[in-house]
């Protein structure tokens, strides 16, 4: 095979070039670039913002333009992939802080029309310091300065600190980027995150997948990553903050002959790239750990004041806005409410503490918890959130003291002490439950009023009761009820116990007159016997009064012959003949034979067999 | 705002207004001003309050129509099922107040007691003093109904906090078993330091605050 002399290969080269561009321009119109810069005039020492975003079915890397004069630098990127019908489409967009180097007009290709950024002079520029560094201004809306960028001997990779500012107090906390810039191709790995030394700050929340972005840095693609975390002053003084990144890095070894192979600086500067080596298979690698550091930032910590510190101040440094609000604007004696107290702001949030209401006379409180939300990846900004669970005691317009919250503001160098205002409440009257530690959370999708018509009418007066246990369940009303069963049931046992004593007094006084009987009816046996008429109808007078007395409930002795009349009438015919036969006997002491007191004898025992029956 | 003007509306009376004194908050439990609390609540967006108010309304005057309403539809606003009772349950509730059935529950055991006296002294009219004591029976029986029926209520609480997590141990940091939502109607059982033990209609249980719920009655009355 003949290789075509280099000055011949020259014009073949070009059209491969050539090519190429249309290509690459295909591509690009196909993918669908657009470009956007913001604003399009600004002052030396101001910044733009130059957003670049494709959308198209393949994912095409976004690099920022090579302009003299002009430093682009990463500041964010997203990307979204959607599949639509089986067909996938992507979106993405690097945004770049475009940061003029001098005065002048600079055109931005790659947009159609091409975007033109205009740089006038006045503010504050900030030239190289050497010529190995770059110093990047403010960054657009934000508040971070980058720290200048050195790059290693063989400028593969730099560390640099973005800070938003080099005085601190004790305890404050700022936020911290940490940029390590490694050129592609030329360092293989990262080895370990990026840490510092001393004991004058803490580094919190290192996040732990830094953001990517390219920049461009004296005209070589730098892949760059950014972790943010956030520094805490520990103790004060002035120190010297560098952070160490370990790296392993791919040393090229070219083969020498590859230099200067075709005497256009140009064409031998993209053939000795590493990158177009390595994609040929050109030259040798071989791999070497080295820890990076970025340059020295001075911070000084100052301690903070002790005069005029509030009481109760807890450490919090920062800015800081409260506000604070209640669950209900009304309730009852003995139902729960929660207190919030919402401290939002930027600064020292593990510091920031409350102890929110103390119990009184009229409120019950509760120990509170508390809930931090980051606004930021590392916790710098955001909001935390006191609940307190109350209890109003008494009942009434009450009013709830204001909550106040102490921090030391940097920018001031003073203590503030921030206050909510008294919240007013109404409290209606009635016992409730008994509450502990409330911890209400938000929750999406409720707390939303009806959708429908909420039933209301006029007041009207309305029976009040003072508990809302049902009276049967109410030991006190209890007692109503029991005490009515437990009388009826006592009436009744007197009822039933008095007539069980009548049937027995009854029965003895029958029994004792038909003793008393028996032994007439034997005196008047013996009367018979020996014919003495006159004991013969005592005794039968006297046993047939207690039969009839034991029959008719009276005295024996209290019946004479008018009670006979009246109670037996013509069937007391005989009994009324005995007695008068009896008052004969005893006072005129008449005589009678045997048959005449066996016909008395009979009338007597068939009075009292009847007597016995009933 | 509305809460508050609507508490105040209801402690002040017309009466108060008129001749310029303080405006005085009548003191117990109503069914009217827990309905208009509860109403306030729903305004307000606070389905769990709601909801307590309008169930100690109903256990005032179980067969108000309004407020049933107004408790379905906070209930389906809050993405809760429809309240579900058995007839027995439905029934026993609606015939009056407990505390109403309460007095007639008294005046049975009256009926019955006098009649049962009466019937032994007069056995000659026993037919209708025991027509009377199956009345007062009645009315005994009826009282006892409501009062099984209103049993469970006594244990019932509303959750009030939105998104409460049911936890599986009586402390902060146990795990959470299920998240309960705001305006649920659960069981409460045993009570430990700051946590309840509750049941779920579902048949779950967990220990939940004790302040992100609220017993429907109240224990101390």
């Amino acid at each position: 095979m003949k290789l075509l002399p280099p000055h011949r290969l020259r014009p073949q080269l070009g059209a491969i070039a050539a090519l190429l561009i249309l290509a690459a321009g295909a591509a690009h119109a196909e993918s669908g670039v657009t470009e956007q810069i913001e604003p399009a005039e600004i002052a030396l020492g101001e910044t733009a913002q130059l957003t670049i975003a494709t959308l198209g079915s393949t994912q095409t890397p976004i690099t920022p333009p090579v302009i003299p004069g002009l430093e682009f630098v990463a500041v964010g990127q997203s990307s979204q992939v959607e599949s639509i019908n089986g067909r996938t489409t992507s979106k993405s967009s690097v945004v770049y802080q475009v940061i003029p180097q001098r005065v002048g007009i600079f055109t931005i290709p790659g947009g159609s029309p091409p975007l033109v950024l205009r740089v006038r002079p006045g503010g504050a520029s900030a030239p190289p310091s050497s010529p190995g560094a770059f110093s990047t201004s403010t960054a657009a809306g934000s508040a971070m300065v980058a720290s200048a960028t050195h790059l290693t001997q063989d400028g593969s990779a730099f560390v640099r600190l973005r800070l938003p500012k080099h005085q601190l107090y004790v305890g404050e906390s700022m936020p911290m980027d940490i940029q390590v810039g490694v050129r592609d191709g030329l360092v293989a790995t990262l080895s370990g995150l990026p840490s510092f030394s001393g004991d004058f700050f803490t580094m919190n929340n290192l996040s732990t997948k830094p953001e990517e972005a390219h920049e461009i840095i004296r005209g070589q693609p730098f892949t760059v990553l950014t972790w943010h975390s956030a520094l805490a002053a520990v103790k004060p003084g002035t120190t010297s903050l560098t952070i160490d990144t370990p790296l392993t890095v791919r040393m090229q070894t070219m083969r020498p002959s590859a230099a200067n192979r075709f005497g256009d600086p140009a064409l031998d500067d993209v053939l000795n790239d590493p990158y177009f080596q390595n994609f040929f298979g050109g030259g040798g690698t071989t791999e070497k750990e080295i820890t990076l550091a970025s340059p020295p930032a001075t911070i000084s910590v100052m301690a903070l004041p002790t005069q005029n510190r509030p009481e109760g101040f807890t450490g919090a440094v920062g800015h800081f806005k409260v506000s604070s609000e209640l669950s209900a604007d009304a309730t009852i004696v003995g139902d729960p409410l929660t207190l919030r107290l919402h401290v939002s702001g930027a600064g020292n949030f593990d510091r920031v503490r409350s102890t929110m209401l103390g119990s009184s006379d009229e409120w019950k409180a509760y120990p509170s918890t508390a809930t931090f939300t980051a606004a930021d990846s590392t916790g710098y900004q955001g909001e935390k959130v006191f609940e307190q669970a109350i209890i109003a005691k008494e009942s009434g317009a009450q009013s709830l003291p204001g909550l106040a919250f102490s921090y030391f503001d940097p920018d001031s160098g003073r203590y503030a002490t921030a206050q909510t205002p008294p919240v007013s409440i109404a409290v209606m009257p009635g016992a409730a439950s008994t509450a502990t530690t409330n911890t209400q959370v938000p929750n999406a999708g409720e707390g939303k009023p009806p959708a429908g018509p909420i039933v209301s009418r006029a007041l009207r007066p309305d029976h009040s009761v003072a508990s809302l246990v049902p009276k049967y369940f109410q030991p006190p009303f209890l007692a109503i009820p029991s005490t009515l069963a437990f009388a009826f049931a006592a009436a009744w046992l007197w009822l039933r116990r008095r007539e069980q004593g009548a049937r027995d007094g009854s029965a003895a006084r029958r029994r004792a007159a038909s003793q008393a009987t028996a032994t007439w009816l034997a005196h008047m046996e013996a009367a018979a016997a020996t014919g003495d008429a006159q004991v013969f109808f005592s005794s039968a007078r006297s046993a047939l009064r207690q039969t009839l007395a034991a029959q008719w409930h009276v005295a024996p002795q209290t019946i004479g012959l008018e009670d006979i009349d009246a109670r037996l009438g013509h069937d007391g015919q005989d009994v009324r003949q005995l007695f008068a036969r009896a008052d004969e006997a005893t006072y005129s002491g008449c005589t009678v034979d045997t048959a005449d007191l066996e016909h008395w004898k009979q009338v007597v025992l068939r009075r009292f067999n009847e007597s016995a029956v009933l | 705002m509305t809460i508050a003007l609507l508490t105040l509306a209801l402690g002040a009376g017309i009466a108060h207004a008129a001749t310029g004194t303080a405006p005085q908050i009548s003191a117990g439990y109503s069914a009217a001003r827990l309905l208009d609390l509860a109403n306030g609540y729903a305004h307000d967006g606070r389905p769990g309050m709601a909801v307590l108010n309008y169930e100690r309304a109903r256990l005032l005057a179980p067969s108000d129509p309004d407020i049933h309403a107004n408790l379905s539809l906070v209930r389906t606003t809050a993405g809760l099922p429809p309240i579900t009772s058995t007839w027995f349950e439905r029934h026993a509730n609606k015939l009056a107040s407990p505390n109403t059935l309460f007095w007639f529950g008294c005046i049975g055991l009256l009926i019955v007691g006098s009649t049962l006296l009466l019937a032994r002294q007069y056995p000659q009219r026993r037919l209708a003093l025991g027509t009377c004591t199956a009345a007062g029976f009645a009315l005994m029986a009826i009282t006892l109904c409501n009062a099984v029926a209103i049993w469970p209520m006594m244990n019932e609480a509303v959750v009030i906090a939105r998104a409460t997590p049911a936890r599986v141990a009586p402390v902060p940091m146990a795990d959470s078993l299920m998240t309960l939502h705001e305006a649920e109607i659960l069981t409460a059982d045993a009570q430990l330091r700051d946590f309840t033990l509750v049941h779920t209609d579902a048949g779950r249980t967990g220990w939940v605050a004790s302040a992100d719920i609220a017993r429907v009655v109240p224990r101390s009355g």
